[in-house]
């Protein structure tokens, strides 16, 4: 069976080639882009082996932390856990629980990820190959484990919380995980710091290395260098901490995995009546109409909500990766404004078939494209109103208003703009509505990172002069540079948006069906 | 004298190295009932969705009450009602938010909308479920809410992809009640299905089609002559492979 499925995936992966030449081009840069890492770290380890077994845990532990991290929330994040094998697939097939589950899991793999990170944590177990060659097979054993808790930390993530959020409870969950990693956030910064620049302590990283090596996350790869420097008893705490994590996120996923297949139809649970029309009861034209549809979506469909939810968690990557620098939290509320303004550069795939009925009817190319536009606005601006006004109290850098200010809306402004315009030109496999909204459909992820490079170019390009001015404005303390700055966000944005959205909507109203063919091709 | 509500010029369309439409031609007279039908892959879907504007032809033109569709599309658009087989649609709003969205959409002003879906909801059956998210429809109540939005905007012709599948009969009959009384009122309605009994009791007009051409083509009686539409329809198609064997299955 495992033999089976592995060939299985194989096929597939074969077959999604034949498919379109984009699915070509984005797998040869995966794969450029794992070797290039492969590459780099394995020239690393000769280095490696002359330190001191303190710098191998720190590097390991954090490495690997970053390993099972990277799995488990990557997909949560860029809606690319590759879900080629779906277990529901399988459902109508009399295959056994556990063959399945050994052959998913080992399928999983195969692929560039899962091989680089195979490759990597089984290589650097020969650091002690000089030192001390009798830990190489201990070394083998934990690799072997924290490649496992990274499969295994991917699928229980996916199985567990794309469950969760395709059901329409999600919207309560969501509330919840966006509303209190905010406050928690709040108040760690201001116990911290009360109201001045944050400052965290310049010998990070070990600490860092200690505290994960303590947690699911990293434990398994500190075990060979604490074995290495005789901590006995610490070694087989941090190895059971391994074993019981890589156990429990086994029966997770097993679990999951059969819920799933079980009630194979999740996202039609019967739900309470819908009294009245909502905000579409309130719209009188077609845009108001675009408007309150999208804004529907925003919070029923799990795609979108999904989106919403990495808001959150923005914070804590620019607090762990500013070192001390509390400066680069002033950059939270840019980060948002592009998380959501480029979240409608996949609307019309997000629409998929059902983008018909807009085709059907007429609707000017302008209004479909303002209404989705302020459809996010609606939302982005709370939002940042939060997200700017934490920053910069986060920070105490109040003077820094301007510049921030027009940073942000400059980058909602052209997000919104560009992704008017890629949406419109661009259309690639994304899940259905209702499909676990963390599944990429075959090979969807190589096309999708493709475009949205092509994307993130063109948006570099046209935020660089408001972004440029902006950090000089916030460097060198300047008002005049901070005006330049927002005059240069609203009206630099405001015409990169009308330009977008008048260039999206007239090619709309010229080549909607050849756009709607795309959107069927895609599927 | 019955003007042309629908006509079809040498339609062709290929997906790659498959040619799913070769040189269609076909027309469909003012208050007809138009009954396309075919085999599975013939090319029905495609034929319907060039006709409708969703799906631009490699060649061939198609002309709405005289209109070219594909240089016009807007105008053209207007006239026509359409209901795409299988169709997707925006299942996260509710019945209600679905039709209401449909007439919005086409410019129309709040309150008609506001009487028309009310009407529509209640004449097809779907009243209590107004407010149940479509996702949570069954099979059937997908297709009379899809009906429901191609109806909204009081179009002339319709054009309806296989409306009876999935339907139950009751709501079928509510349904045929519907298309008789609006070809009587002069609309014109094209249906695909490959129920022939269906057809031969609905429609006044039929086309064959198979591989992406037209076989036969014009009333009901010119087309199936003196038997039934079936036979006529599989002496055309080509017969069925004479038997299966698959003797494992019989053990």
């Amino acid at each position: 069976m495992v033999a089976v499925l592995i060939r299985l995936k194989l096929a597939l992966l074969a077959n999604a080639f034949r498919r379109s030449p984009w699915q070509v081009v984005g797998m040869v840069l995966a794969m450029l882009y794992g070797l290039g890492l492969t590459i780099g770290a394995l020239a690393a380890i000769p280095l490696l082996a002359r330190q001191d077994v303190d710098f191998l845990r720190a590097y390991w532990v954090v490495g690997g932390s970053m390993a099972v991290l990277g799995w488990t929330i990557v997909p949560l994040v860029s809606g690319g856990a590759d879900m080629t094998l779906d277990p529901r697939r399988f459902a109508t097939f009399a295959v056994r629980h556990r063959s399945l589950l050994w052959g998913l899991g080992l399928a999983a793999v195969v692929g560039v990820p899962g091989l680089v990170t195979t490759v990597l944590a089984l290589a650097n177990s020969f650091v002690w190959w000089d030192t001390a060659p009798r830990l190489i097979p201990v070394a083998l054993i934990c690799a072997t484990v924290g490649v496992a808790t990274c499969v295994l930390g991917s699928r229980a993530a996916t199985v567990v919380l794309g469950r969760l959020l395709s059901t329409r409870f999600a919207r309560i969950v969501m509330a919840l995980g966006i509303v209190v990693p905010l406050v928690a956030f709040v108040l760690l910064v201001s116990r911290a710091s009360g109201s001045g620049p944050v400052q965290v302590d310049a010998n990070l990283l070990p600490t860092i290395a200690e505290v994960l090596s303590w947690t699911p996350v990293g434990a398994v790869w500190a075990v060979t260098t604490e074995v290495a420097s005789g901590s006995w008893v610490v070694a087989g705490l941090k190895s059971a901490i391994a074993v019981v994590t890589v156990v429990t996120l086994a029966v997770v996923w097993s679990r999951g995995m059969r819920t799933s297949m079980e009630t194979p139809d999740d996202g039609r649970k019967g739900s309470a009546a819908h009294r009245g029309l909502g905000l579409l009861g309130r719209v009188r034209t077609p845009t108001g109409a675009m408007v309150a549809r999208c804004l529907v979506y925003w919070f029923r469909d799990a795609r979108y909500a999904a989106g919403l939810a990495i808001v959150p968690f923005i914070p804590f990557v620019l607090y762990l990766a500013s070192g001390g620098h509390g400066v680069l939290m002033l950059s939270l509320g840019p980060f948002v404004a592009f998380v959501l303004g480029w979240a409608i550069s996949v609307d019309v795939a997000y629409d998929g078939q059902a983008f018909w009925m807009q085709l059907a009817s007429n609707v000017p190319g302008r209004a479909d494209r303002w209404g989705r536009v302020l459809a996010v606005l609606v939302i982005a601006v709370p939002v940042e109103l939060l997200a700017v006004g934490g920053s910069l109290w986060a920070t105490g850098r109040w003077d820094a208003t301007a510049p921030v200010v027009g940073m942000t809306v400059g980058v909602l402004l052209v997000s919104c703009g560009l992704a008017s315009v890629m949406s419109v030109l661009f259309v690639y496999p994304v899940p259905a509505a209702g499909e676990n909204p963390f599944t990429a459909p075959t090979g969807g992820a190589a096309i999708n990172m493709a475009t949205q490079m092509v994307g993130w170019m063109g948006l570099m390009v046209c935020v660089s002069p408001v972004l440029v001015v902006g950090v000089l404005a916030v460097a060198r303390h300047s008002v005049l540079l901070g005006l330049v700055c927002a005059a240069l966000g609203v009206v630099g944005g405001g015409a990169v948006l009308w330009g977008g959205a008048t260039f999206g909507g007239r090619r709309l109203d010229l080549r909607g069906p050849d756009l709607m063919a795309k959107v069927v091709a895609s599927r | 004298m019955p003007t042309t509500a629908l006509a079809l010029r040498g339609l062709t369309k290929r997906f790659g190295a498959k040619v799913a439409v070769g040189g269609v031609d076909l027309d469909v007279p003012s208050g007809a009932c138009f009954g396309l039908v075919g085999p599975n892959g013939a090319g029905k879907t495609t034929t319907l969705s060039i006709a409708s504007g969703l799906l631009r032809p490699d060649a061939g033109s198609v002309a709405v009450h005289g209109r070219d569709l594909w240089s016009d599309l807007v105008a053209a658009k207007q006239v026509l009602g359409i209901m795409p087989d299988g169709a997707r649609l925006f299942d996260r709003l509710t019945g209600a938010q679905l039709v209401t969205y449909a007439g919005l959409l086409r410019g129309m002003d709040r309150r008609t909308v506001d009487a028309r879906r009310d009407e529509l909801l209640d004449v097809l059956g779907l009243a209590r479920d107004a407010g149940t998210l479509v996702v949570d429809y069954s099979a059937g109540m997908v297709k009379k809410i899809t009906l429901a939005s191609a109806l909204v905007h009081a179009p002339r012709v319709l054009l309806l992809d296989e409306p009876f599948e999935a339907v139950d009969p009751i709501s079928a009959a509510v349904i045929r009640d519907i298309l008789e009384r609006f070809t009587a009122g002069g609309g014109t309605v094209v249906v695909s299905s490959h129920v022939m009994d269906l057809v031969e009791r609905l429609c006044d007009h039929v086309a064959i089609i198979a591989d992406g051409t037209v076989r036969a083509a014009g009333t009901l009686a010119q087309v199936r002559g003196p038997g039934t539409l079936e036979q006529r329809f599989v002496e055309l198609v080509g017969g069925m492979p004479l038997r299966a064997e698959l003797p494992w299955l019989l053990s």
